[in-house]
Order: C-alpha cells, then sequence, then structure tokens
C-alpha cells in the first residue's frame, strides 16, 4: 500500500484554490505550473502515486471530496513545506498522510495542522532501524496510552492511524477518496 | 540480539544465528564439467571461505590495516588521514570481524547488503567511504522527516539544527530530512553517513548542512557528503 496525500478541511471552492495566489506552487519552485480542469482516468492515480526515491515532478491533482479539498502529486513529501506554510499563514486546518508498506523503508506518517499548531505522529524505518516520533499536543479524541506500546510499529501503525483519521471524518478505506471519480484539477509541471 | 537486517547475531556467542543469505554466492560448483571449473575458478571473494587466506582478519589491508584501507572489498586504498582511520578504527574492527563469520567479503555491510552489493557492484560505483556503504540506488530511501525528528546532539547543537529548518521551510523547501541518511535531489539513499540537516531548494538542487564543534570533524562531513553526492551543495557550520 502507498497512500501519499495532503487534505485541506477549511477550502471548500476548489476553483477558488486551485488558482489563487495563496496554494501558488510555482512561488516556491522553478517550475511552470499550469493548472488544468480535466477529466482525469483512474489510471493517472498510479502514476502520481508512487513511492519514495522514485520522485518525478509532473504532476499534481486537486479535487474536491465532502467538504475538503485533498492534493496528491507523487513527491515522498508532498510538499508538506507548502501545506505547513499554508495553514500557519491563513489560519487552516489540514492533514498530511503517508503510508508506504511496499518499499525496504515502510513508513506510517501522520501530520495534522491546525493554524500554527501541529500535531506530528509517525513511525518509520528510518535507515537500519525503526522510530517513532510524536509531537504537539495530543487531539482531545487522542487516547495517550495508544503510544505507550513498546515497539515504533506497536506505537503507531497503519490501524491507528487510520483511527485517527476516522475522528476527523476522513475515511481512508474509501476508495472514493483517492480514485477520482469527477473532474478535478491537474496541474502540469513544464 | 542483534538484528543486522538479515540475520540476528547472538552476542553471548559472538555469532551469527543462521546462514549467510548470499552463501551460495560463494560456494563452488561439483566440478562435473568445463563450465562449473570456470565457474569455481571466478568465486566471489577468491574462493570465499574455501580459500584459508580469507580468514586471516587484516588479509583485507594487505595485514597493515593501520596504513591501507579497504572500504569495498575490491581495492586497497592508502588510507588517507590518520584522523579518520583513528576515528573509524573500532567500526572497522567490528566490520571485518563480521565478514569473516559470515565468509563474506563486503567488508562492514550486513549480510542483506552485501547481496544488494553483490548485485549492484558491477554497474554502481561504490562510495569511497568506509562508513557509507555504497548503495544501489534502487534501494530507495527511508521517507523524509520534513525536519521533524528526534532531538540530535546536544542542546546547542539540536537548537542551530532547528533554526536552520525553520529558515528553510519559510523559505519552500523540500524533502526536508533532520539527522537521516543522504540521499541525493531525488531522494534516493547514497550513504548511511546521516548530515545534520538536508533538503530540496526550488531550483531542486539538493542541500547538505552540517553544524559542528570541531573544524575537524566539519571537514569529514563534508568530505564524506561530497564522496557520496558530487551534486550536493555542501554548507559547513561552526558552532560557536
Amino acid at each position: 500500500m502507498f497512500l501519499s496525500f495532503g487534505l485541506f478541511f477549511d477550502i471548500k471552492d476548489i476553483h477558488a484554490f486551485c488558482t489563487n495566489e495563496l496554494f501558488d506552487l510555482s512561488k516556491y519552485s522553478n517550475l511552470d505550473i499550469t493548472f488544468v480542469h480535466e477529466e482525469i482516468k483512474k489510471d493517472d492515480i498510479k502514476y502520481l502515486n508512487k513511492a519514495a526515491g522514485l520522485k518525478s515532478y509532473d504532476g499534481y491533482l486537486f479535487r474536491q471530496k465532502d467538504s475538503f479539498v485533498i492534493y496528491i502529486n507523487n513527491l515522498s513529501d508532498n510538499w508538506i513545506t507548502n501545506i505547513e506554510f499554508t495553514c500557519a499563514k491563513y489560519g487552516y486546518t489540514g492533514l498530511y498522510i503517508f503510508v508506504d508498506t511496499e518499499s525496504m523503508f515502510p513508513a506510517y506518517k501522520l501530520y495534522y495542522f491546525k493554524g500554527n499548531e501541529k500535531r506530528i505522529i509517525y513511525s518509520m524505518k528510518d535507515g537500519e532501524r525503526w522510530v517513532f516520533f510524536s509531537h504537539g499536543k495530543p487531539q482531545d479524541f487522542e487516547m495517550g496510552e495508544l503510544y505507550n506500546e513498546r515497539g515504533a510499529t506497536k506505537k503507531f501503525n497503519y490501524d491507528k492511524l487510520l483511527l485517527f483519521c476516522k475522528n476527523l471524518g476522513v475515511n481512508l478505506e474509501s476508495q472514493e477518496l483517492l480514485i477520482p471519480t469527477e473532474s478535478v484539477y491537474h496541474t502540469y509541471a513544464k | 540480539m542483534y538484528y543486522y537486517g538479515a540475520r540476528y547475531l547472538d552476542p553471548k556467542y559472538s555469532m551469527l544465528i543462521s546462514t549467510d543469505p548470499a552463501h551460495w554466492e560463494y560456494i563452488p560448483k561439483a566440478p562435473i564439467d568445463e563450465e562449473a571449473k570456470r565457474y569455481n575458478q571466478n568465486l566471489p571473494g577468491m574462493g570465499g571461505v574455501f580459500n584459508h587466506i580469507n580468514g586471516n582478519l587484516y588479509h583485507y589491508a594487505g595485514n597493515n590495516p593501520v596504513k591501507y584501507t579497504d572500504p569495498n572489498g575490491e581495492f586497497i586504498f592508502l588510507a588517507f588521514s590518520a584522523a579518520v582511520v583513528a576515528a573509524k578504527a573500532a567500526a572497522w574492527f567490528v566490520g571485518s570481524l563480521v565478514i569473516c563469520a559470515a565468509g563474506g567479503y563486503v567488508i562492514g555491510k550486513t549480510a542483506e547488503n552485501a547481496v544488494e552489493y553483490a548485485k549492484s557492484k558491477n554497474s554502481e560505483k561504490p562510495s569511497p567511504m568506509p562508513e557509507n556503504g555504497a548503495e544501489s540506488a534502487a534501494a530507495g530511501s527511508p521517507a523524509p522527516n520534513n525536519g521533524d525528528g528526534k532531538k540530535h546532539g546536544n542542546d546547542d547543537h539540536n537548537d542551530a539544527i532547528d533554526k536552520k529548518i525553520e529558515q528553510i521551510k519559510k523559505e519552500g523547501g523540500t524533502d526536508i530530512r533532520k539527522n537521516q541518511q543522504q540521499v541525493n535531489a531525488k531522494g534516493e539513499r547514497v550513504g548511511r553517513n546521516r548530515p545534520d540537516v538536508q533538503w530540496n531548494d526550488a531550483d531542486g538542487k539538493h542541500h547538505c548542512w552540517e553544524i559542528d564543534h570541531n573544524p575537524t570533524n566539519s571537514a569529514n562531513h563534508g568530505a564524506v557528503i561530497t564522496a557520496n553526492d558530487p551534486a550536493a551543495i555542501v554548507d559547513l557550520q561552526l558552532l560557536q
């Protein structure tokens, strides 16, 4: 399984979002990025979601799902800096998920931004060993004892990440979440 | 028990408790035909455990491990710096022991990586730095921690790193890594050393930043980073 996406809860209008300077990717890179509103085939998602170490900078995908804007690309860090920066600057709430169980360096990462506040929990194989990291104030729905078990993968794994997201109203098990069925905003980097 | 990726080491007996996954590469075939004989003459590691000279602890460096090093198991290098040799002596010793126990030939690498190394050594130029180990680009890399990692070093050192990361984030840096194994601009692991901070800038160039108290350590860090990734932009700072 490989999941890598960012998500904004507060942004309801995808058109305004994609064309607004708020999320102007070109501001942070030398890439000439064009936003295109078009149909995306289901297979494109495979192209977008590639494991770390196989990066390319060709495409980004924005779409509106329920009450949030979801943002997918094929970068292992998914421009998380940009998400963090946008949330901090405009007081938005955002989420970033990274799950990789396929490569030789598996990882379960969750970054939850609420304005300037951030909650980070991850366990990942960093080199030869697993590491667990937790930062920020625990949310109300979190149970502290969840992270008390011995071993990084027991402290935080896919099940616990799933639970965290469910509490935020994001169902990772839903196929509709990541596979677009309607038109989306697709960006091209030239 | 120590887990080395492919095998467990039992410290009580100083032994790996299972066979080397790469052991079949070192075992000769029955000499039934010319092809088998040719194969046996070209075994890796000059015959591995079947060549008694390979049991010699310091043979890898011509019995002079103080003067020579052999980081990739293929050629003997004249040690370029006495300081580096002294600093790495302990690691080398352990690495050598592992190799003798395994009958392997790739110094300082675990059995798992030895397999990868054997597969990639014909196409990949190995790193000259002993502590890094040449990595196949296809091996991937750990996910970036976005600069949010555990405290590294003492308070001064860690504070300086966090301050630098904050600055990089404001400038829109991506693939930010705090104290993670060295990668290149594509996020592929190129070494096992852990620069204090790594990131990609807006131009897609990869930066490695190190901050040290000691100028010698700083210079060594810079040499390792450049050897692993000549394209990396290296920035060495001294902690006042």
